[in-house]
């Protein structure tokens, strides 16, 4: 099936069925038992991924599976959370319970990747029926599979993905499933971490579904149930507003992704085709390529996160995000492309294609929304991936590390500086919290001179990351960026110039560069340095229009060097050498 | 006789407590002047002086809160300051964490550093990760980077190189060779500010307190002139975000730790309540104009948080963990498009305020509704010294809410109220459920002019225990400066395994510390001192640490052991699990240093008899379950100890009025707190 969504738009204000007071009481305790979820579980849970890269999401559900609220932490997991549940739902109908919890990490079942495993609990009111559920989806460091970490473009098959749950039961009235346990403790590479996080989202989804019950003895479930059907109407009629306040057209747009993972030299086509008509809108994704041969494919539940992202990036900051979101919105994949694969196409690596998706798409939407456009953003996530040591303990230790690019120019100002990318809020972690867990030390965080697109907005700067292996022994380690290719850099916007790329380098001992694959393994002595480089935003309107006293600014401040002046802003030399050199005595490094 | 004298600095209203030796409290409210705010300060000790006859050369402390390092910050009017950074770092702060400050906003902006790029300069250095030197600092790199200083033309400069908390040497041999070179110069090492480690918000922090540094000196020497033009001799002392106060000279140089020190004040007037065993366990909630602010006292002791931040910049400066949520008495209520009810994050602010100042607010906000209920007597706000203009809140009801909703007046008055408690309930208990706590077990203790308004009807969506109302509730923060101490932290970072350190080890570093706390004590001229040990450990794979606090006498290996196994307890409640078989790290050790003050003596009052409260007078109150009823109102002067009440009443005093909600018990303890609990509905 090609076609995911079907656009439902709501043109009239909606019938009410409880009072707006209620409504905005239940919509504010509704939220609450969101955050509170996604609180508990970052106290409760083990791992550093889940604890300090935050890289979970936690929501509310009515019986039918359909969004309530959400605490808004990652916004690439937060639309996949609803299909994972409808296909609990769907498979186990009226064989559900008190008691009950379910997993579905199935990127075929609604899931979106093995590591983010979703988790379940169905919510009963007094007389036992089910009114909801409430969910916790939670990134897992590793889920077995052909490599440490699960997750990696190289992969050729689901298979190769670490252990799927096809939407079972782990807990039955309250019992937890054996068989299933030993299944899973057998198949991931350190279990006490997994199992660890699986408690810690189990106790925030019970508490959770505590708290919706207490609403339902509150209010009564029939009101409870009506409060939130207008919840879903009045989001879907202010979202179906907003879209209708955009000027109806078809916008398209296209990128290139670097490569499949698998052959390296060859880029895949993503396509998108925005289509506004009144109230409703399509996003079009017929024309991109054919699904991977290698693990980037991007799984339904995905393509409805860039989607439900996209359209969130369009709303006032007011406008709830839930089920109702989506009301005005078709979405059309054709079937066995990279944006619709069918299984057992592998997905693992699923962020970095959907991240350059949501960039695709936000390029189309910049002409049917121009208020709230920007250029492209950096979107390529260079990423260090490696297993070091402690020095205080010796223990092995495993590094997840990556860099942000610029974020693109924009009507109002310069893109920033090291943003993290659409989709994503990833950390950088501090050189002296790596140089205290691992044999690392960090030479330099620093911004890329130039690496931002020209323009009367000129684009954000990406991130420059030098890891120095200290220790005696050599490094192994697992290198990624996307946007490496100098073909397709992120855009500029009407009339502004394109971003930097990014690239990956190896400097030996003697201090000579080597560029490494965007994609692979490699290994640095001891002594040598891995170095990550993120690409910059794309500028913002012509260079013409950019004031000469900004340009000053940027070449006092050194983000822009005297020679971009002269090719890119048409400065005369000798002036911009001048500029430059008043700043430049200032950032002289001195020895 | 010796008398304390506490001033907080508000946005609108500067309050003024005395509390003498009998046991009476003063209290006085005069305007701020926020051009200049020691003009109402010397304004409200004058007041204070002629309407109340207290004699302020008697006075023997003067405690004051101030913004005037939280506004320099707010309106961007730092002085031009440097950054000396190690090399490859001179983005430090332009990267800062890489996060989005918006998640789905493409053009949100990033915060702008307070030092450009182009005045961070780099020294060549490098210290490892246990202090030792990789890379040596030259004399010649210092000369160039005091030449870069020099010809950058600052007022201040801060300094964080990496590690510096490890090995001070290479900030301290930059900061002389600035001081030398350059006299008056402003200058703050990150190694003193914030010894921990994470280069950004170290590097902030100490920015931040390098560049407050000249206008809290000029601030400072400006009160002191003053003072002594209207009489005060006594010393003069600052509140901190920690909760203590410190020496106008020390606040000249860590100026940072006065920068969230606003709502310090009120949360440890609350921890003198929570002194007494049955109310140890608070929700603080200090409800203003735009914002209400929330913490949590448990078994009496405020958490304390040591990285927070400040629009947008973090600050490794320890303070009480309090949690904001922008709502507040001037929230502003609407009805979106789809027709629904919302209140807030927008306020209508201190100008134009609500509909009923008529100071041309027409939008309505939380305290017009208040007022249309009959909640608020507008004759008597404020001692009675704003007139309330109730028929401009009734419009502004009656046009922005109750006609497109189709709504009765009162009705929709009580809807504002009803989803503006909505959103503060969600504040009060992400404060104490995502701490593991379970509020069940807890008061809320309201204060600020709004706080006792909302509190009853908040508690119950939090579900607490009852809500406790303090004497002086609106001059609440005033009344904890006039009680306050001298408090400084001190740590160490030590991050090593708990089998490779003894009780004597640390021990060592305690006293080292506490030679240091005992030095500046002293110049505070304090009665007394204590030395608080506390330890943060955490297990070895783990990043988050938890504080325990060891005691004030020397640690022995008894102490040292017990701490570790209330570590593991901690862990347990906290994060809902632990391990004693599993590796432990102390990641800190530190000692919280408090110098008493001369306090003044006063009784402690016994239980009195329980005694039905006779109503002061009454008038009609709008609740949603009971519709307008002619409601009991009673003088809080009136209500000795002992005195019982029900709701629905109104109970009244100068700065505050407390809404007893319906099917609430009223009883004033003997201490004078309203002690309100609700009626446990009777089962059938």
């Amino acid at each position: 099936m090609s076609t995911l969504a079907t656009a439902a738009p709501v043109s009239t204000p909606p019938e009410r069925r409880t009072d707006p007071i209620t409504t905005e009481v239940v919509r504010n305790a509704l939220e609450t038992i969101a955050e509170e979820m996604g609180n508990a579980l970052r106290r409760t849970a083990l791992s550093v991924v889940v604890k300090d890269m935050r890289d979970y999401s936690c929501a509310v559900f009515d019986a039918e599976g359909r969004m309530v609220a959400a605490a808004l932490d990652i916004p690439t997991l937060l639309a996949s959370m609803a299909p994972a549940l409808q296909a609990c739902i769907e498979k186990w109908g009226d064989d559900i319970h008190p008691g009950d919890v379910f997993l579905n990490n199935h990127p075929y079942m609604g899931a979106c990747q093995t590591n983010d495993m979703n988790m379940f609990v169905p919510v009963f009111d007094a007389e036992e029926t089910l009114i909801g559920f409430t969910g916790v989806i939670a990134h897992h460091a590793d889920w077995g599979g052909r490599i440490a970490g699960t997750a990696a473009a190289q992969s050729e098959s689901a298979y190769e993905e670490g252990v799927l749950l096809p939407a079972l039961k782990y807990e039955v009235r309250g019992v937890r499933e054996q068989n299933l346990h030993d299944i899973i403790t057998a198949n991931v590479r350190h279990p006490s971490q997994n199992l660890g996080d699986l408690r810690a989202q189990i106790a925030a989804g019970r508490s959770g579904a505590r708290r919706f019950s207490e609403l339902a003895a509150k209010y009564g479930s029939p009101v409870l149930a009506d409060a939130i059907a207008d919840l879903f109407d009045s989001t879907a009629y202010r979202t179906s507003r907003e879209i209708g306040k955009l000027a109806d057209g078809r916008y398209e747009a296209e990128g290139w992704l670097d490569n499949d993972g698998i052959r390296l030299n060859e880029p895949v086509l993503m396509r998108v085709a925005v289509i506004v008509e009144g109230e409703s809108i399509t996003f079009d994704f017929t024309g991109s390529a054919p699904q991977m041969a290698g693990g980037m494919n991007i799984p339904n539940s995905t393509l409805r996160s860039v989607v439900h992202y996209s359209v969130k990036c369009l709303m006032p900051p007011d406008v709830s995000f839930n089920e109702g979101s989506l009301a005005p919105v078709s979405i059309i994949a054709p079937e066995g492309t990279a944006v619709n694969p069918a299984f057992p196409a592998a997905v693992g690596d699923r962020h970095l294609a959907s991240q350059r998706l949501a960039s695709i798409v936000t390029k189309a939407l910049a002409f049917a929304a121009p208020d709230r456009a920007s250029a492209e953003w950096f979107v390529g996530w260079p990423v260090l991936v490696c297993e070091s040591r402690s020095p205080k303990s010796g223990d092995g230790a495993v590094l997840l590390a990556n860099v942000a690019g610029g974020a693109g120019g924009n009507r109002f100002r310069d893109g920033s500086n090291a943003m993290d990318v659409h989709m994503g809020n990833c950390a950088l972690i501090p050189a002296e919290i790596i140089e205290t867990s691992y044999e690392l030390r960090v030479e330099r965080y620093e911004l890329i001179t130039d690496s931002g697109g020209a323009g009367a907005q000129r684009g954000g700067l990406g991130i420059r990351a030098d890891y120095r292996n200290v220790s005696e022994k050599p490094l192994h380690f697992l290198s990624e960026a996307e946007q490496t290719n100098p073909a397709f850099p992120p855009n500029g916007l009407h009339g502004g110039d394109s971003g930097a790329v990014a690239s990956l380098h190896l400097i030996d001992a003697d201090g000579v560069e080597h560029a490494l694959r965007s994609k692979g393994k490699g290994v640095a002595q001891s002594g040598e340095v891995v170095s990550l480089r993120a690409g910059g935003g794309g500028g913002f309107g012509p260079v013409a229009d950019r004031p000469v006293e900004a340009v000053e600014a940027d070449l006092r401040a050194g983000f822009i060097s005297p020679s971009a002046a002269v090719a890119e802003y048409g400065f005369d030399a000798g002036r911009a050498a001048e500029v430059a050199g008043a700043g430049a005595v200032a950032a002289e490094t001195v020895r | 006789m010796t008398a304390r004298l506490g001033i907080d600095v508000g946005g609108t209203f500067t309050d003024v407590v005395v509390f003498e030796e009998s046991g009476r409290t003063v209290v006085e409210k005069v305007p701020s002047t926020p051009h200049d705010a020691s003009i109402g300060i010397l304004n409200g000790i004058e007041q204070i002086k002629r309407t109340r006859g207290v004699d302020v050369s008697a006075l023997s402390v003067f405690a004051h809160g101030s913004t005037v390092a939280t506004n320099a910050l707010l309106e961007s009017k730092l002085p031009r300051t440097a950054l000396v950074v190690t090399e490859g770092f001179r983005d430090v702060l332009e990267i800062g964490t890489q996060m989005r400050p918006d998640l789905f906003n493409l053009a949100a902006p990033k915060v702008k550093p307070y030092v450009p790029r182009k005045l961070v300069f780099e020294a060549a250095e490098r210290v490892d990760r246990l202090g030792g030197v990789v890379t040596p600092l030259s004399d010649e790199s210092i000369a160039s980077v005091v030449e870069s200083v020099k010809a950058s033309g600052v007022e201040a400069v801060g300094i964080a190189l990496l590690f510096s908390f490890r090995n001070a040497e290479h900030e301290q041999r930059i900061a002389d060779a600035l001081r030398e070179a350059i006299p008056g110069l402003s200058v703050a090492i990150s190694s003193a500010v914030a010894p921990e480690i994470k280069e950004y918000q170290r590097a902030s922090t100490t920015v931040v307190s390098a560049a407050l540094q000249p206008l809290v000196a000029r601030y400072m020497a400006g009160i002191l002139d003053g003072l002594q033009d209207v009489g005060v001799t006594a010393p003069m002392f600052v509140m901190q975000s920690n909760g203590g106060t410190m020496t106008a000279e020390e606040a000249s140089v860590n100026a940072h730790r006065m920068v969230l020190s606003g709502p310090a004040a009120g949360v440890l007037a609350a921890t003198r309540v929570a002194e007494q065993p049955e109310y140890a366990d608070l929700i603080t909630f200090d409800m203003g104009g735009t914002s209400t602010d929330i913490a949590l006292i448990a078994e009496g002791r405020a958490a304390l948080e040591r990285e927070t931040e400040f629009e947008g910049r973090p600050l490794l400066v320890p303070q009480f963990a309090i949690h904001t949520i922008g709502s507040g008495g001037g929230s502003l209520a609407r009805v979106d498009e789809s027709g629904a009810l919302r209140v807030g994050p927008e306020s209508a602010g201190a100008v134009p305020g609500p509909a009923c100042y008529g100071r041309g607010g027409t939008r309505p906000t939380t305290t017009d509704a208040q007022l249309v209920l009959g909640r608020i007597d507008p004759k008597r706000f404020l001692g009675g010294e704003m007139d309330l203009d109730i028929e401009a809140a009734r419009e502004a009801i009656r046009v922005h809410v109750a006609e497109p909703l189709g709504m009765e007046l009162a009705e929709a008055a009580a809807g504002i109220l009803e989803v503006a408690d909505a959103v503060m309930a969600r504040g009060a208990r992400v404060v104490s459920v995502n701490r593991g706590h379970d509020p069940r077990d807890f008061h809320l203790l309201p204060f600020g002019g709004a706080g006792p308004m909302h509190a009853l009807s908040v508690g119950a969506i939090v579900d607490v225990a009852g809500v406790i109302v303090p004497l002086n509730p609106g001059t609440f923060s005033a009344v904890g400066l006039s009680g306050s101490d001298v408090k400084y932290d001190f740590f160490t970072l030590v991050d090593v395994g708990m089998e490779s350190t003894s009780a004597a080890e640390v021990e060592a570093i305690c006293a080292g510390l506490i030679v240091e706390a005992e030095e500046r004590l002293a110049s505070a001229g304090v009665q007394s001192t204590t030395h608080l040990r506390v330890a943060r450990f955490r297990y070895a794979w783990q990043d988050n640490d938890v504080e325990v606090v060891i005691g004030d006498a020397p640690i022995d290996d008894a102490a040292l052991e017990d701490a570790v196994a209330r570590f593991h307890e901690r862990h347990l409640f906290e994060f809902g699990h632990s391990d004693a078989s599993e590796k432990v790290e102390l990641y800190s050790i530190g000692i919280e240093a408090v110098g008493t003050l001369q306090r003044p003596e006063t009784g402690t009052a016994g239980a009195a008899p329980a005694a039905s409260a006779t109503p002061d007078s009454s008038r009609p109150v709008y609740f949603r379950e009971t519709g307008w009823n002619d409601t009991p109102v009673y003088e809080r002067e009136n209500l000795a100890p002992g005195a019982v009440f029900q709701g629905p009443a109104i109970v009244e005093e100068r700065e505050a009025t407390t809404v007893v909600t319906p099917n609430v018990s009223g009883v004033v303890d003997p201490g004078g707190n309203l002690v309100l609990t609700y009626n446990k509905e009777v089962s059938a």
